[in-house]
């Protein structure tokens, strides 16, 4: 049977929780309506204009009516933490991204023409295949260590963000380091 | 009236709500709880019968909430590390160039169009990455095959790049 909300969200002044008289299972839709829920994709109010996209009983999934994206009740943290991850992808890509273009750069003017352009083993290990591997890695880890990246606390999140980014301003660094 | 409904659903009987009650976020989530094994998005305890709002394992504070069915971010993500490589790789190689112009190890006559070539890439980076950042609501409505086209087009960036780099840079 289809839960119902007896009653409309009731919204208390300040910071005190939203109440709502609910019967039957929680379901996406019951949730929705009760506490007044909008869509995490757009905003848009879901309770209003919801429409169920599958039945209450195999998880009540609803469609948003502002994007249409499919929505289901989920517990989740109460702080996402996924800004200062993403942050902190950017920021090792972007070193990642320097160190890479660069060294295929290099191989790839040495393999079409060995005779013009012939770089020395440390020209290549040393500025870009080191960092390079060593930035790629650390990416990586980062990606698949979401979870242990958002279990630290905001300082220690910020700090490697921040750090991230650091890393990458010294990729160019290094380089010029070699260089010289 | 709280009170009520929580012992209602920590009563296990009366998991479902066969009678009106005043329900609060936390009333909610315990009794969505009750009756549903959920992994905790953070250490994936099962919360299963979860009294209160804190997962007993790593106790980081829950809440029940509606997302996104459609596993969406991954492909968001992978778009996002291919432009950012490709932002990085002009942007970082601009610094580079500049640098070492001022540290004296670039003949000042020849690294003017090297800016150029590098700045362009630069430009168009940075914009579909800011595009990609703002239009990430759209990026979530796309059907599962569109969504991973964009990922595609996101890193093809890099390989028209390179070769943008290979003709023009000698
Ligand atoms: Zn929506
Ligand atoms: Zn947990």
């Amino acid at each position: 049977m289809d839960p119902e909300v007896l009653m409309s969200t009731e919204q208390r002044a300040g910071p005190g929780p939203v109440t709502a008289l609910v019967t039957g299972t929680v379901t996406a839709k019951s949730f929705a309506r009760a506490f007044g829920e909008r869509c995490p994709n757009c905003k848009a109010e879901v309770a209003s204009g919801g429409e169920a996209a599958s039945g209450p009983d195999d998880g009540g999934v609803l469609r948003c009516p502002g994007c249409g994206v499919e929505l289901q009740l989920a517990v989740a943290l109460e702080e996402p933490r996924i800004g200062l991850w993403v942050a902190s992808v950017v920021g090792l890509a972007l070193g990642a991204g320097f160190d890479v273009l660069a060294l295929a750069f290099i191989l790839a003017r040495w393999l079409l023409d060995p005779e013009a352009f012939r770089p020395t083993a440390r020209e290549i290990w040393m500025p870009f295949a080191v960092p390079g591997a060593l930035m790629c890695s650390i990416l990586g880890l980062l990606i698949l260590r979401q979870r242990w990246f958002r279990e630290r606390n905001l300082g220690t999140r910020l700090a490697m963000a921040a750090f991230s980014f650091v890393l990458s301003g010294l990729t160019a660094g290094w380089f010029l380091w070699c260089k010289q | 009236m709280a009170t009520d409904a929580t012992s209602m659903v920590t009563a296990g009987a009366a998991q479902r709500f066969p009678q009106p009650v005043e329900a609060d976020r936390a009333t909610a989530l315990q009794a969505y709880l009750a009756d549903h094994d959920h992994a905790c998005p953070l250490c994936g305890y099962n919360l299963r019968g979860l009294r209160g709002m804190r997962c007993p394992e790593c106790d980081f504070a829950l809440q029940l909430q509606l997302a996104i069915v459609e596993r969406w971010r991954a492909a968001w993500i992978a778009g996002l590390v291919g432009l950012a490589m490709t932002l990085g790789a002009n942007l970082l190689g601009l610094t580079a160039l500049l640098g070492a112009v001022l540290l004296g190890l670039r003949s000042s006559s020849d690294w003017a169009v090297e800016v150029l070539i590098l700045g362009g890439p630069a430009a168009v980076a940075g914009t579909c990455l800011a595009l990609h950042l703002k239009w990430a609501t759209t990026f979530v409505t796309l059907s599962t095959v569109k969504r991973w086209l964009v990922v595609a087009a996101c890193w093809s960036l890099p390989m028209v790049n390179f070769l943008w780099i290979m003709m023009l840079l000698r």
